[in-house]
């Protein structure tokens, strides 16, 4: 439980004087006036309003009046014309503005005016097939209430595995009229309608967690770690069997796909690279993953290489959280295996490690250096910046690998409208100038199997 | 590509004067009018961003700013000192991705509004200016630090399709990363 706030003073001023009050919080609506002065002036008196001093600010509240309550010891006060949070401003010091916040309401209702008139309409078919389908699943759920729970769960599983494939498809379709009615949108209009849906569709959003957490981004930003674990793990996961499938069906999208298939692919090319190295002394194969998130593919790597001791590996991203998961996915491979790997964790965001100028230094180089679900996040000057300096920490023959999402992601409409998850897309000319400047024996690009995910392979000369 | 760079002294005036020079420059790319104002709000908040958050020791770190259009997009980068405290970097990291996490600048732009309406008593950044960035400017901000200590910071806004920028600029005497003009 919070502690209770602090008292702040305050002065009270109507047609009977000033008083000096010491203020109490009461609840988030009104707050104890104590008198410490004098004696507090009678049951219900008006007063023309109320300045606070929180810290060196003085804040004027409106009318009010106080009442007498027999349990409390001292007076409440009740204002009359205006709402104030004094929850905020006893234990935040903040004070927050209704009014304002009002005003922003019209603001918010004015965007519906800019919404296309087929926009609304796919908007309200989506919602109510929903609401259909939603009502469809809590009804079979609900007949199976008072079953004992091993019953309930296999009910439920039963549901899943039958429903699935129509839910789907319902979704699919939905997926296909989405294009279809925003194919002429430009970048705008796209946000504008963005936001129109969510609103609509919040309610079956904020049930399936993986929809859920895409849009509320409790970390502060999309693709945490978190959210690629419930890609890789691609299972059920909700309340009910209606917010299951909501869940899963992101999760079955090309662009997770194309998550768990850079998964597989990444060992492949770094086994690739090491073949290139060998024969190294243990630890002497060293390679860096750079925003890291839960290195699952790090983790299979350790788990099934027959020498992991040969590998120096170093895991950078910017949240401390990604890192523990990753740590805690090593951790475990190495208990099963009864070994020891060779791990450094960095916790460093790229668009600040650039200024170290003794970079090489501290993290020394590495023959294989992999960047996957960051640069769909950096604009080309910083894309360009990030991709020089990680080249450099590439021994003289080895290889930097780039993950970005093409700018024809089939699931890029899902991601924006549902998710609210938006990528900086480039096209493969996009993604190779970014190192256009850079000295390489080669370069190369290649597609994942949906398509959805290219990647700028560069070798550095040896 | 046409590429406009300029150094420019951390002085209010300079700054306010720099309004002229980068509508000229923009107009001059064939961008429409709308676009025009858009691109020059940005730069104009990035500079007055610099001036305030900049650290200058002396007169030799000034501001660089560049002002690029390609065929499908447009960018203005603003490069400033930076301070040695690390602190604000992250607030300014968080601050970037946190506005870079709604598909519609709108909806952070009216949470910032909430925000403010909520008046931080310590009277920092309310991070206004930024949002505003990406709402009205329709831009993707990003930033970096490189390694001579400038704070880089840049606004991507997407051209539509068959906008008539791309199209070098009549005067080709600015080549990327040449110092144009030295106001400083
Ligand atoms: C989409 S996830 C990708 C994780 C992992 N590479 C994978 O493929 O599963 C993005 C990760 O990038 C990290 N990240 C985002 N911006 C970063 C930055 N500026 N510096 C370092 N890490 C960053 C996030 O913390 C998150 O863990």
């Amino acid at each position: 439980m919070n502690a209770a706030p602090l008292p702040l003073p305050g002065t009270l001023f109507g047609r009977d004087g000033r008083f000096t009050v010491q203020l109490k919080f009461a609840t988030n609506a009104s707050v104890f006036a104590n008198f410490p002065t004098g004696t507090a002036p009678p049951d219900r008196s008006e007063f023309d309003g109320l300045v606070l001093e929180v810290e060196d600010r003085a804040y004027q509240l409106s009318r009010c009046r106080l009442e007498v309550e027999e349990a409390q010891v001292d007076p409440r006060l009740v204002f009359l014309d205006d709402v104030y949070d004094f929850s905020a401003l006893f234990r935040e010091h903040r004070m927050v503005d209704l009014r304002r916040v009002f005003h922003n309401v019209a603001l918010v209702i004015a965007q519906k005016d800019q919404v296309s008139p087929q926009f609304r309409d796919y908007t309200a078919n989506t919602v109510y097939d929903l609401s259909v389908y939603k009502r469809f699943f809590a009804d079979q759920e609900a007949m199976l209430r008072k079953e004992p729970a091993s019953v309930r769960e296999a009910a439920r599983g039963a549901l899943l595995r039958a429903q699935r494939t129509r839910f789907f498809d319902f979704m699919d379709r939905g997926l296909l009229g989405l294009r279809q009615v925003t194919a002429s949108f430009d970048d705008e209009e796209h946000k504008r309608h963005g936001y129109y849906f969510r609103r609509h569709v919040w309610e079956y959003i904020q049930g399936a967690p993986f929809l859920a957490r895409t849009n509320l981004k409790p970390r502060g930003y999309a693709g945490d770690s978190h959210m690629m674990e419930m890609i890789y793990e691609d299972a059920f996961k909700g309340n009910s069997v209606f917010s299951m499938l909501l869940h899963r069906h992101p999760l079955a999208s090309a662009a997770a796909r194309a998550v768990r298939n850079r998964r597989t692919m990444v060992p492949l090319v770094l086994r690739r690279v090491q073949r290139e190295f060998q024969p190294l002394p243990p630890r002497g194969f060293r390679f860096l993953s750079v925003a890291c998130g839960p290195a699952f593919e790090v983790c299979d790597l350790l788990a099934e290489e027959p020498e992991p001791e040969h590998f120096h590996c170093a895991l950078l991203d910017q949240d401390t959280e990604a890192l523990a998961t990753a740590r805690a996915g090593i951790q475990r491979v190495q208990r099963a295996r009864r070994r020891k790997f060779s791990v450094a964790y960095v916790n460093e965001s790229v668009r600040t490690m650039l200024k170290r100028a003794d970079q090489v230094d501290r993290l020394g180089r590495f023959h294989f250096v992999y960047s996957m679900g960051l640069f769909d996040y950096l604009t080309p000057p910083v894309a360009r910046a990030v991709a020089k300096r990680l080249l450099e920490l590439v021994v003289p023959g080895g290889t930097l690998l780039i993950g970005n999402y093409h700018v024809d992601n089939p699931t890029r409409r899902y991601m924006e409208y549902w998710m609210d998850w938006t990528l900086y897309y480039r096209t493969e000319a996009e993604l190779q100038a970014l190192l256009e400047d850079a000295e390489a024996a080669s370069a190369e690009l290649f597609f994942e199997d949906t398509g959805c995910q290219m990647f700028l392979q560069v070798r550095k000369p040896g | 590509m046409s590429e406009l760079t300029l150094r420019v002294t951390p002085d209010w005036d300079v700054v306010r004067g720099f309004w002229p020079v980068s509508t000229g420059f923009f107009a001059g790319q064939g961008l429409q009018e709308e676009t025009v104002y858009a691109l020059s709000m940005i730069a104009q908040e990035l500079l007055e961003n610099a001036v305030k958050y900049g650290h200058y020791p002396d007169d030799a770190h000034g501001i660089a700013v560049s002002l690029r259009v390609l065929k499908s997009e447009a960018t203005v980068e603003v490069k400033s000192p930076a301070g040695p405290d690390d602190a604000p970097l992250r607030r300014l990291d968080d601050t970037i991705q946190w506005i870079r996490g709604f598909q519609s600048p709108f909806e952070a732009y009216m949470e910032r509004l909430k925000a403010v309406a909520m008046s931080p008593p310590s009277g920092g950044a309310s991070g206004l200016g930024l949002v505003r960035i990406a709402y009205e400017g329709q831009a993707v901000l990003d930033f970096y630090i490189n390694p001579q200590y400038e704070l880089a910071v840049s606004a991507v806004h997407r051209l539509p399709d068959g906008s008539p920028a791309g199209i070098p600029a009549a005067k080709a005497d600015h080549q990327p990363g040449e110092l144009a003009v030295n106001r400083a």
